[in-house]
């Protein structure tokens, strides 16, 4: 056997190269979007307060910020509260601020920045309350 | 008179059969009676006459006298002066030098030399008739004479008018240019050319000029290995003639044969091809050699005789030296560490995507995947969340270690693939001897492969794992055997995986429900290379990792929110010189600079003061210098020093609601001092003592020797014992990261392990090595996250801190190797190790492995670990079946509190088969690859550290490999 040249060997000139490097390039330089948890506080109408934020859907967004304009949201019942920005998920309405409820909700403080002294008195006042005859 | 003629009586000529002398005879003895009788006309005619049948000196003699007689001096002068340039008597020559002088003052002398000798002269005109050659004195009646020299090959020279007068005497000397032409001789170099004969010296070497004479020539052209070239010119007066002769080499055949086909074939430096070759070289010695990736280069000379054939059988054998155990390249058997090399064939064969999973199956080697890092464990320890900071990577000897967390990277975070790699070198246990921190369960060196590649360009597209698809591109240049400069340039991505955790059912929307769904994919890039002359050498890497993270982190962020991710940046260049200093004596200078930069993001609601980024950046340099002195194999001694300035190691952190709130900017050095003896009295044993002292900015000092006893007993035996000691320096992010619940740590001291071990490793054949290994490790102030004083608001805090923990491990390993040949390759390991934390710091604790009662089980350390690992060559290098089966035993989670309220668990076993169809066609260029990767699709766990809600995650099920390369 004797060796051949390189000239046997199949070739692939520069252009082909420089496309598969700037085609790998483009698709590693591109930014994606994806799954974003959105998050609101439950506005709970009992005791008019805002609970803690937990997740209320998934949104398809590049970027999801927090520090936006708080905005009534409801969902099946319930009224929500979020500082969230857009976009919000399909599951959940926007009302306007002023729709039923919302206005309480938009003005209701956190659950947490409740004396909980006031809390527990409410609930013993409730109890007592629904006891008396 | 009477004595002329009685002189001339016995220079008669004798009579003579033919009639020439004859009649010569009769013209002399007819111009002698002439003479006698006074008739001097008449006598000079015959005396001219017997001249011109016969000369004769004595007719000369003769001539000159009738001429004297009749008073023409001149002619009389010319005849007795060629008298005497032929007489040999000297009698005679007395009585015509006295003529001579008798007419001296009666003739003008005019002394003509040409430059060369031997012209045709003529005076004043050419038709006036030649006058003899050059040199000669004429005698002339007196007047001006113009002299014209004539030589064939040679201008006409002519002389300025010269006066003589009677009695005196004039010189002329006339030089004679040389008519000639030029032949440029290019073509072949470095032949010798000769003019019209072999045996004249040889004019010039070409390419050359040769001056040569107008008219037809032959250039004779010889050079060693050539068939000597005859070539007939004609050369034109002032014209220059090129050739360009081409040399018909003498040939003869060279047959070169390995065990091994496809090894490549150099001969004289310059690529030949491969294994088996009938090559046609021209005659004369040369040398040859024959390498292989993976193989020990074999060199020999041969010489090449016409027209006859040589044969050059080689058998190869595989390289099995490592640099990494003592930063010079030697033998495995004599590294005074226990060594595992995975060879470039396994390389190849298996397609391994990341050097996690090529190391996977490595003897005392084990791996944990938390879906934002890779991390290794050695021997039995591989603490949960330290991100692979005990254990040192290195690419050609340089730490790739970040500054931050010391963390080690081995998967895509490391390299985009392993195809700039030759081989990688594991070294088992401590290597702060060489290294500093974190070589401390473990060292592992990449070493690309540079020399052996031939100047070629190389494209590729692979496909691995958890939806990984990959191109590279990769060029080649070799300048000359000294030089060369390779440049490579990768990028992929990765689709991740989708996870379903129970944990988070009941968190998150419902459409989470506890599923990740497409947020576990990544992007990489690596652009790295080497330019190389001679002994100066610059190397770069650089290689960026974006990672999105499936699960939760820290157990706060918003699960199945896919902007939790963070990224990775790793740079290093490197400009190194080795440089011999006589015979004994190497330089080694080292000067690298490194960057690391990383950004978190980990998303919260706005509760949780949204989204969270954190960014860490660091520019370092450093400088090493060292000196190996080996004066004789038997005595080695290496000293060097090193030095590092970190003058920013910069980590930010901020969350939308809250802002800033980590601005810090650290800054730190450190100086190491080391040296280490080699000895080697007999062949048979060596010790190999070192130490290294480091100096913090941040901690201070940390000194960790190393002694290793190399014996070989007996034929094919070889016992290692190595006792040595390292340290994990605290990191940066330990000593200063801040967070509501985490203080910083100024007061944090290394930690520190001691290892003792003994290895036996026994030759069975040329190929196969059986090995036995049993060793104990000891590991101190260890560095975990702790509780810690809460704040004055009530926050409860967690810090850094050296512990009381001791944490010690007994371990055994048994390997068999079949070395790579012919395609054939075979292993089988176990390793048996058990780690416990220990109940006192004594010897007997540390033997019985006695648990501390504060402690369960240590975490992520299997007790059996094993490897089977088989290659068969099923076409040649065409198609070679690849297996590989891995066994990683149960591990105790996180859970390893005596005191906790939860149960430790228990991972499942892991069994892995890998299968991998490769193969290479040398002509096309193209390499493929084609293969499964846990075959079995187990669906085993590894166990996670406390920043997950999760105990462990499953590892990746199974997944298939194509791999596309074509060079060119």
């Amino acid at each position: 056997m004797t060796y051949q040249p390189t000239k046997m060997r199949a070739p692939l000139n520069a252009k082909a190269l420089g496309l598969l490097l700037w085609s790998s390039v483009v698709q590693y330089g591109c930014d994606e979007s994806g799954p974003r948890v959105y998050t609101a506080q439950r506005f709970s109408p009992e005791v008019a307060c805002l609970e803690a934020y937990a997740p209320l859907g998934l949104v398809e967004a590049k970027d999801l910020g927090a520090l936006c304009e708080p905005v009534c949201l409801s969902q099946d019942v319930e009224l929500f509260v979020s500082s969230v920005c857009p976009p919000y998920p399909t599951e959940a309405s926007l009302e306007a601020a002023d729709a039923e409820g919302c206005a309480a909700a938009l003005a209701a403080p956190s659950c947490d920045d409740l004396e909980p002294t006031e809390l527990v008195d409410a609930a013993v006042l409730d109890a007592a309350d629904a006891a008396a005859p | 008179m009477v004595w002329a003629f009685a002189h001339l009586s016995l220079y008669v000529p004798s009579a003579r059969a033919d009639d020439v002398a004859d009649e010569a005879d009769a013209q002399f003895n007819l111009g002698a009676e002439q003479y006698q009788a006074g008739n001097f006309e008449v006598a000079l005619s015959h005396f001219l006459a017997s001249n011109r049948l016969a000369r004769n000196k004595n007719v000369l003699f003769n001539v000159a006298r009738c001429y004297e007689q009749l008073r023409r001096f001149p002619e009389a002068h010319r005849y007795y002066t060629r008298a005497l340039e032929v007489e040999t008597n000297s009698v005679a020559a007395g009585s015509i030098n006295q003529a001579l002088t008798r007419i001296a003052d009666r003739v003008a002398l005019l002394q003509i030399e040409t430059q060369p000798p031997g012209a045709r002269i003529y005076l004043d005109r050419k038709d006036l008739g030649e006058r003899g050659s050059a040199p000669q004195i004429m005698a002339l009646p007196p007047r001006a004479y113009r002299v014209i020299a004539e030589l064939d090959g040679y201008r006409d020279a002519t002389s300025e008018a010269v006066t003589l007068r009677l009695g005196s005497k004039r010189s002329v000397e006339l030089k004679l240019e040389r008519i000639v032409g030029t032949v440029s001789v290019g073509g072949a170099p470095g032949a010798s050319v000769r003019l019209d004969a072999d045996n004249t010296p040889a004019l010039c070497v070409t390419p050359c000029n040769v001056q040569a004479g107008p008219g037809p020539h032959t250039l004779i052209l010889t050079k060693l290995g050539s068939r000597t070239s005859r070539i007939p010119v004609f050369v034109q007066a002032d014209r220059i003639t090129s050739i360009e002769p081409e040399l018909v080499a003498d040939t003869g055949s060279l047959v070169v044969s390995a065990d091994e086909q496809g090894a490549g074939i150099d001969v004289d430096d310059i690529a030949q091809g491969f294994t088996p070759a009938l090559l046609s070289l021209p005659v004369g010695r040369h040398r040859v050699v024959i390498s292989m990736r993976g193989f020990r280069p074999v060199e020999r000379d041969v010489v090449i005789i016409a027209n006859q054939q040589v044969r050059l059988d080689v058998e190869l054998f595989s390289s099995d030296s490592v640099e990494a155990a003592s930063r010079v390249v030697e033998p495995v058997e004599l590294a005074p560490a226990s060594v595992s090399l995975i060879s470039s064939q396994e390389l190849r064969a298996m397609r391994y995507p990341t050097l996690y999973e090529a190391l996977r199956g490595t003897r005392g080697v084990f791996l944990t995947d938390d879906r934002g890092y890779q991390a290794l464990g050695f021997r039995g320890f591989g603490q949960l969340g330290s991100y692979g900071n005990r254990v040192l990577v290195t690419l050609d000897g340089s730490p790739l270690n970040d500054d931050w967390l010391w963390q080690s990277y081995v998967g895509f975070d490391l390299r985009t693939d392993l195809e700039d790699i030759d081989h990688i070198e594991v070294v088992r246990g401590p290597g702060s001897v060489l290294y500093g921190t974190s070589a401390f369960s473990g060292v592992i060196n990449l070493v690309t492969r540079a020399d052996e590649v031939p100047t070629g360009r190389e494209v590729g597209l692979s496909a691995a794992a958890d939806g990984v698809a990959r191109a590279r591109a990769r060029v080649t240049q070799r300048f000359s055997k000294d030089a060369h400069f390779w440049a490579s340039v990768a990028a992929g991505q990765s689709q991740g995986r989708d996870f379903f955790f129970p944990e988070y059912v009941a968190d998150g929307p419902p459409q989470v429900a506890g599923h990740a769904r497409g947020i576990d994919g990544a992007r990489f890039a690596t652009f790295t290379g080497r330019a190389r002359y001679k002994g100066l050498s610059l190397a770069w890497s650089l290689n960026h990792h974006d990672k999105h993270l499936p699960t939760d982190q820290f157990q706060t962020t918003l699960f199945g929110d896919g902007r939790t991710r963070q990224s990775d940046t790793r740079g290093l260049a490197e400009l190194r010189l080795d440089l011999p200093i006589g015979r004994f004596l190497t330089s080694v200078t080292r000067v690298h600079g490194n960057y690391y930069g990383y950004r978190g993001d980990f998303p919260r609601s706005p509760g949780d003061e949204g989204l969270e980024v954190d960014s860490y950046d660091s520019f370092w340099a450093g400088a090493e210098q060292r000196f190996v002195l080996t004066p004789s194999p038997a005595f080695s001694l290496s000293l060097g020093a090193e030095g590092q300035v970190h003058p920013s190691a910069r980590g930010d952190a901020a969350t939308e609601t809250a802002g800033s709130y980590l601005n810090d900017d650290q800054s730190f050095s450190l100086a190491a001092l080391y040296g280490s003896v080699d000895l080697r009295p007999v062949s048979a044993f060596k010790v190999s003592l070192g130490g290294r002292l480091d100096y913090y900015s941040t901690f201070g000092a940390s000194f960790n020797p190393r002694l290793a006893l190399i014996l070989q007993p007996y034929e094919g035996a070889n016992i290692k014992v190595v006792g040595a000691k390292a340290f994990k320096a605290p990191s940066i992010y330990e000593f200063s990261y801040v967070y509501i619940g985490q203080l910083s740590n100024p007061e944090l001291e290394p930690e520190s392990i001691y290892s003792a071990e003994i290895e036996l490793s026994q030759r069975l054949s040329r190929t196969v090595t059986a090995t036995v290994a049993v060793y104990t490790n000891y590991i101190s102030d260890l560095i975990s996250l702790e509780d810690a004083p809460p704040s004055p608001d009530g926050t409860e805090n967690l810090q850094y801190r050296n512990t009381n923990t001791l944490v010690g491990t007994l371990g055994g390993e048994i390997e068999l190797r079949r070395d790579w040949k012919e395609g054939w390759m075979f292993s089988a390991t176990y390793s048996l190790q058990q780690s416990n934390f220990l109940a006192s710091k004594g010897l007997d604790a540390l033997l019985t492995l006695k648990r501390s009662p504060e402690f369960r089980e240590v975490s992520n350390s299997p007790m059996h670990l094993a490897s089977l690992k088989g290659a068969v060559p099923i076409l040649g290098r065409e198609l070679t079946l690849m297996n590989r089966v891995t066994f990683e035993g149960q591990r105790y989670d996180r859970d390893e509190a005596a005191d906790s309220a939860t149960l430790q668990t228990r991972t499942d076993a892991a069994l892995l088969w890998d299968v991998v169809l490769s193969g290479q066609d040398l002509r096309s260029g193209l390499d493929y690859s084609v293969g499964v990767y846990n075959a079995f699709n187990s669906q085993a766990h590894a166990p996670l550290s406390d920043e997950f809600r999760q105990r462990s995650l499953p590892i990746l099920g199974r997944s298939l490999l194509a791999a596309l390369g074509l060079t060119f």
